[in-house]
């Protein structure tokens, strides 16, 4: 009677082991620009309705360059904004520039019958 | 004789003389006895201003004649028309055709542009003729805007074509 208790608990142990040595490989380290994994897009997850719950998922790590990203893509649009904004300023200063030269101060409005 | 007397004297009494209105230093043959007028003199130049008295198209002349200033001091003809071209870019959302260089018919140099914009607080778009007559250092303006502009543009042509320089 014991020698088949024994053997089976020899054999569970091995098993522990095993499955813990299998399962101990320790996880790549990743930096914050890597792109976070897409193994998390499940079917339950299908993308930007749920990103908020997908987002809760996210390590520290890839939240971190989530919200980097999305700063990111943030400034780009705000400089591209602001860079067109200071380009239509500066062509609309230069245009009242020259027509103050050439004696036509208020162009715009010169003539016009409402 | 006395038929080519009386023949003379009808041809002297007939031949009228266009109207002449003066603004500064400058002569024009203005808008006929339909359309008023406002002379206003501005820092650095004289304005005359004329709409017609009844006036459902919204139309208007202006004649400005003022001195180049700054840079434009002393700048090619070509450099003035590049100007002329910028300055348009004043106006609000303008739509700016590509100006024509010509002469008058008293021989000045000059450069026609034309625009549509839509003035501020207004929600029609308006036509602008814009003729820049060069004489020295003097640079006549006539400015033709209009919510429904006269296709043959008569009243324009007519003082544009009248401008020249006299007695101040």
């Amino acid at each position: 009677m014991r020698g088949p208790w024994v053997l089976n608990a020899m054999v569970c142990a091995s098993l522990a082991v095993f499955s813990l040595t299998a399962h101990g490989d320790a996880p790549a380290t990743r930096s914050a620009d890597d792109i976070p994994p897409a193994w998390r897009m499940t079917q339950t997850d299908p993308g930007p309705a749920s990103a908020l719950w997908h987002r809760a998922d996210l390590s520290a790590t890839e939240r971190a360059y989530i919200d980097r990203a999305a700063v990111n893509s943030n400034a780009d649009a705000t400089g591209a904004a602001y860079a067109s904004a200071m380009s239509e300023r500066a062509a609309e200063a230069a245009a009242n520039a020259a027509a103050e030269e050439l004696g036509l101060g208020g162009l715009s409005s010169e003539g016009v019958v409402p | 004789m006395r038929l080519f007397v009386l023949a003379f004297m009808v041809g002297c009494s007939t031949s009228t003389q266009d109207p002449v209105e003066s603004l500064g230093d400058v002569n024009y043959t203005p808008p006929p006895s339909t359309w008023s007028h406002h002379d206003t003199k501005e820092i650095g130049r004289l304005v005359s201003r004329w709409r017609p008295d009844e006036n459902p198209n919204k139309e208007s002349i202006s004649i400005i004649r003022a001195t180049v200033q700054g840079r434009s001091r002393g700048a090619s003809p070509d450099q003035l028309e590049a100007m002329l071209v910028q300055a348009q870019h004043a106006l609000p959302s303008p739509s700016v055709q590509s100006p024509t260089v010509g002469k008058t018919k008293r021989s000045l140099p000059e450069v026609e542009i034309a625009s549509d914009f839509v003035p501020v607080g207004l929600k029609d778009s308006y036509h602008r003729v814009h003729a820049m007559i060069l004489d020295g250092e003097v640079v006549v303006h006539v400015l033709y805007t209009a919510r429904t502009p006269d296709p043959s543009l008569a009243m324009f042509r007519q003082v544009v074509d009248s401008i020249r320089r006299g007695e101040g």
